[in-house]
């Protein structure tokens, strides 16, 4: 009886959905792989060629990722979830960056191109089949992210070589302007990873403003505030599909754990933290109960589930190769 | 049986091994030694290099240290192993085998740390780390270095992309790096940085060869990984972590691996050991970072962390089989509190290498030496 109850159970709190992810045993055979929960059933998906990592269009259909052109350098692949068919983008440039980022109607995707420090953000519209570059001529641009359809907040590189430090900048077609608003005070520091949450005015970003690296968040109303806050180095915000919570990944328990925060109340709590071993690169589930990240609890990158209201774990992969960068599907309605 | 018959012939290498380096290290740290006795050395090391590793020259039930990333100690100290199972541990030297007392514990990966002290009377000098268990013995030639001193004041060699295996010259690669590994035990060195493309192309033999060599040097050696080094996971089974850090007395070293397209790709748990390693260094005199390549757009979570956050004091690497310009003399990132300096050496496969002088003043490179023939 006891057994029966423990696999009721089990069932009942699993997971539900699918989860895009990379899969290798090395960096050169890298792939884009979709997990079908609860089952555990896994379909390789990508090119299997320096894959980076997946990401989902809006609506689920299609999943993004970079990996090698088909002549030379690098390119956006679009790939249905299983495998049935793909898209590949035609570029101007022969190094494409990532990871390509959907804008929120789906119409889009946004990613860098060129080489060095010196890069540009490109936008590809996928229903005219067209790449155009958004910013201006001068300004070095990296890690764009969509704020709503028609702007893009990057991280814009600031000074000369042996002076470099960052900005954040709103970016349209033609324009390229540094949201100083956001910055927590002015100086020399380095704002990396910018997160917005359009339906609040708020972005979340890393910055290391105040001494190391630390998550902020800019709200219209209260301007830009540390919230994770801790002389450990916190990085990766995550914004939970609801705006409620950020989840991050930091340094506070000695190896990088995953955490979350709520940044208005800014009271942080672990998700996966360990003394000997890492938790990194959480992706919420489209219901916002579970977070899914990788762990080397057992020594191999494998995904893991935490549901962080029920403070339950589960592992989700379990197979041979090295786990990387989950990205839950999102809910299609 | 077998275990005597390996200790018996292993007493004999090790013996003039650590006689030399032993009195070598207590005259400052700083071998310096005629051709006669380098040729004893030699013979002794090459002779013990059927009862170190597999027979592939791969690491057995020692993970670290090894060869490749030794532990630097004063007597008294502990130091960390790693290994594949728990098993009994010693120091090989001349006078025998020296028991340690460990404490395991597990890590994750099916791995067992220990924690060995080394006793106070163990004489200073270089040591083989043995380890018995269940019936097999495992030899980690040069893995344990005791100093009775750290000097404040000391040189650093830095070989760069030996590429063993290549046949970009008249002379053998092999060839080169003999003589280059040569100059560096007459170079008055503490210690020899080795960083990347220390094979042409990652083969299995290529490493084998480079090992034999580098068991003949007789400093301590600290390697890591480049991207010619990249095939199957060679590197990782011959040297084991791609990421570590060490201490020379108020010194803090950084050693990690640069893959083809990242300073440590960001979706992996690279840059976690390097952010933790980093953080682990703060209190040093001096921080410094050494690894295979550098630019400044391959990826960005490691140099937030080493160049940005808290930025290294120097940045030590090749790659480029040039030296850096006046143009390049740090980081592009202005860093926290200083832009990192760096230097590039030139190639040792084309018989160079440079010598650094690391004291309270500062790091200072010295200019580049040509130490072998190519022709």
């Amino acid at each position: 009886m006891g057994f029966i109850f423990t696999i009721a159970l089990a069932v009942v709190v699993a997971p539900e959905g699918q989860i895009a992810f990379l899969a290798a045993t090395e960096q050169e055979d890298q792939q884009v792989c979709v997990l079908n929960l609860p089952g555990g059933e896994i379909t390789p998906i990508g090119a299997g060629q320096r894959d980076g990592e997946p990401a989902w269009s809006p609506d689920g259909a299609w999943i993004a990722y970079i990996t090698q052109a088909p002549e030379s350098g690098t390119g956006v692949r679009l790939v249905r979830p299983d495998g049935a068919s793909e898209r590949i983008l035609k570029h101007a440039e022969e190094w494409v960056h990532g990871p390509p980022v959907w804008s929120p109607d789906g119409t889009k995707l946004a990613y860098t191109t060129g080489g060095g420090l010196d890069q540009r953000v490109m936008v590809y519209d996928l229903d005219s089949d067209t790449e155009e570059r958004w910013g201006t001529d001068t300004q070095s641009l990296l890690r764009p992210a969509w704020n709503g359809d028609a702007q893009i907040i990057a991280v814009g590189t600031v000074g000369e070589p042996g002076a470099l430090s960052t900005d954040l900048f709103w970016v349209t077609k033609t324009t390229a302007n540094p949201a100083i608003e956001l910055q927590a005070s002015t100086g020399t520091y380095v704002e990396w990873l910018p997160k917005p949450l359009p339906e609040e005015g708020a972005v979340a970003y890393e910055s290391n403003d105040g001494g190391d690296r630390e998550i902020f968040v800019f709200a219209m109303k209260r301007g830009a505030m540390d919230v994770s806050n801790h002389r450990a180095a916190d990085w990766n915000p995550v914004w939970s599909p609801s705006g409620e919570w950020i989840a991050f990944e930091s340094f506070r328990g000695g190896r990088r754990g995953v955490y979350r925060v709520n940044p208005v109340q800014v009271r942080v709590s672990p998700i996966a933290a360990a003394e000997d071993h890492d938790n990194w690169a959480p992706a919420w589930s489209p219901d916002g109960q579970w977070l899914a990240y990788v762990s080397n609890r057992d020594g191999r990158p494998r995904l893991y589930a935490t549901n962080a209201d029920e403070d339950e774990t589960i592992a989700i992969t379990q197979h041979e190769l090295n786990d990387y960068a989950p990205a839950w599907r999102p809910e299609t309605k | 049986m077998r275990e005597m018959k390996y200790m018996d012939s292993h007493l004999f290498v090790s013996a003039a091994w650590r006689y030399f380096l032993a009195t070598q290290i207590r005259k400052g740290n700083c071998p310096h030694f005629s051709s006669g006795i380098l040729l004893v050395v030699l013979f002794a090391t090459f002779c013990s290099l059927s009862q170190a590793r597999d027979a592939n020259g791969l690491l057995e039930i020692i993970i670290t240290p090894n060869d490749g990333m030794p532990a630097l100690l004063l007597p008294g100290e502990t130091f960390d192993v790693v290994a594949t199972r728990q098993a009994e541990l010693s120091l090989s030297s001349e006078s025998g085998i020296i028991p340690l007392a460990a404490e395991w514990t597990e890590l994750p990966g099916e791995r067992m740390k220990a924690i060995c002290r080394v006793p106070d009377e163990v004489p200073l000098g270089g040591y083989a780390l043995q380890a018995a268990a269940e019936g097999a013995t495992d030899t980690n030639l040069r893995s344990v270095f005791l100093f009775d001193a750290f000097p404040d004041r000391y040189t650093v060699a830095h070989v760069t992309d030996t590429h063993v295996g290549s046949g970009r010259h008249d002379r053998t690669s092999e060839a080169i790096f003999q003589d280059v590994i040569n100059a560096v035990n007459e170079s008055g060195a503490a210690f020899a940085l080795i960083t990347g493309d220390l094979t042409e192309n990652g083969e299995a033999v290529q490493f084998k060869n480079f090992i034999e060599i580098l068991n003949t040097c007789t400093l301590p050696t600290f390697v890591c990984s480049g991207n010619h080094d990249r095939k199957d996971l060679s590197y990782e089974q011959a040297f084991g972590p791609d990421a570590y850090m060490f201490w020379f007395g108020k010194d803090g070293y950084l050693g990690f691996d640069t893959k083809d397209f990242y300073v440590a790709d960001d979706l992996r748990a690279q840059p976690a050991d390097l952010q933790v390693y980093r953080r682990a260094l703060k209190p040093a005199r001096w921080a410094i970072g050494f690894s295979h390549r550098y630019e400044a757009d391959m990826g960005m979570r490691a140099q937030l962390a080493l160049f940005v956050d808290d930025p290294l004091d120097w940045f030590i690497f090749g790659h480029w089989h040039r030296e850096n310009t006046e143009a390049e003399q740090t980081v592009p990132w202005a860093g926290a509190t200083h832009p990192t300096p760096i230097t590039v050496t030139p190639a040792a496969i084309n018989g160079v290498i440079r010598l650094f002088d690391i004291g309270p003043g500062g790091i200072t490179p010295g200019l580049v030496q040509t130490v072998a023939e190519t022709k």
